[in-house]
């Protein structure tokens, strides 16, 4: 009997998730894209995630991140000094986005497939994008990935139809993270 | 007894003449530019943060020229008109002297709430050196916006009248009259 209570325990409980910490220092969440005609690129300087990570138990796996949109820089004043305002990341009245995977599945060349939300401005719009792990501990995380800015009202106001800055705006994320 | 009008301008306001006059022009050219030709996107960017630079420049020396100006007619420094100029002329002189400082004024601050209320809120980094506010409050004001360009486009093209018939009284004068205005705004 013990021993049936045993197996019973082990077969009914899940595979536990790992939570992992990130090494910020070493991370970096990126933006690129045009404007006139020239490519930027830029960074998120304050972001902050949590992800819960098993390649055994991708149910169970779970990765959500925020980030400062004020934090959004360039190196370059004019664009810094424009990201802010109303008519792009508007960091007044929406200071925070959002990510948070609904889904986590394994693809067959051994990356894996997140789908979730983004929320941007207020406004939520299903993302996907594939991610590669590299290394043990620590992991580094990578995806590139790209985003249309016009489904997050990005810009809208200014410059619809991309005649100045690109609508797609690539993103591109490399997370060093150990296990807890 | 007072003293005798001078026969030119002081060495300041000559400087802010023929500065202000150079960068006028230049603006009125880059504007015409931006307006009318087809260039380079990358150019083009460039060129309205050159223009907007130098727009807030131009205002900055119109404060200066007009409060020296005020200095400069209360230490009697302002060269009176020609004696020889019939009544009409003075005041056409006055009027158009008087129409030529409103545009030096009203073209800047057209520029001005056409950045503060564009829908892009790019920032205006003056030639890369200092941020020029921008008006607070209408920051993708679609009213403002299409007023202040509509009035900046009207106001270029009247500016571009004014200097044409300021020149073409000088001319006048010269040829006419005999009169060289040139060494009233010159160290002669």
């Amino acid at each position: 009997m013990k021993y049936f209570f045993t197996l019973l325990l082990l077969i009914t409980t899940p595979a536990l998730a790992a939570n992992y910490t990130i090494d910020k220092e070493a991370s970096s969440i990126g933006f690129s894209g045009t404007h006139a005609g020239n490519d930027f690129t830029g960074v998120f300087e304050e972001w902050d995630a949590t992800i819960t990570f098993n390649a055994e138990d991708l149910t169970n796996s779970k990765i959500t991140a925020t980030f400062n949109t004020e934090s959004a820089k360039t190196g370059d004043k004019l664009y810094d000094g424009t990201l802010p305002q109303g008519s792009w990341f508007d960091v007044k009245n929406h200071p925070k986005a959002t990510f948070e995977t609904t889904s986590i599945t394994a693809n067959e060349d051994g990356t894996y497939k997140a789908e979730g939300n983004l929320t941007i401005r207020d406004i939520t719009k299903p993302i996907s994008f594939n991610f590669s792990l590299e290394g043990e501990s620590p992991t580094l995380a990578k995806t590139a990935f790209t985003i249309n800015r016009l489904d997050f009202n990005i810009g809208n106001a200014a410059d619809a139809d991309g005649t100045w800055v690109s609508t797609d705006i690539g993103m591109s994320l490399n997370i060093v993270v150990s296990p807890e | 007894m007072s003293k005798a009008s001078p026969s030119r301008y002081n060495s300041i306001a000559i400087i802010l003449h023929w500065v202000m006059a150079i960068g006028f022009i230049m603006m009125l050219g880059s504007g015409f530019v931006l307006e009318f030709a087809e260039l380079d996107q990358s150019l083009t960017f460039k060129m309205y943060q050159w223009h907007k630079s130098g727009g807030v420049l131009l205002l900055l020396a119109f404060g200066l020229r007009i409060t020296w100006r005020i200095i400069s007619h209360l230490r009697n420094q302002i060269p009176s008109l020609p004696q020889s100029f019939p009544k009409l002329e003075r005041i056409a002189a006055h009027l158009g002297h008087f129409g030529l400082y409103g545009l030096m004024i009203a073209m800047p601050l057209t520029g001005w709430v056409m950045v503060s209320s564009s829908p892009y809120g790019l920032p205006t980094i003056v030639f890369g050196w200092f941020e020029w506010p921008h008006i607070p409050t209408i920051q993708g004001n679609e009213t403002f916006n299409k007023l202040s360009k509509n009035a900046h486009a009207i106001l270029a093209y009247a500016f571009v009248g004014m200097i044409l018939l300021h020149i073409a009284a000088v001319i006048k004068h010269a040829i006419k009259d005999n009169e060289n205005l040139l060494k009233r705004i010159w160290w002669t």
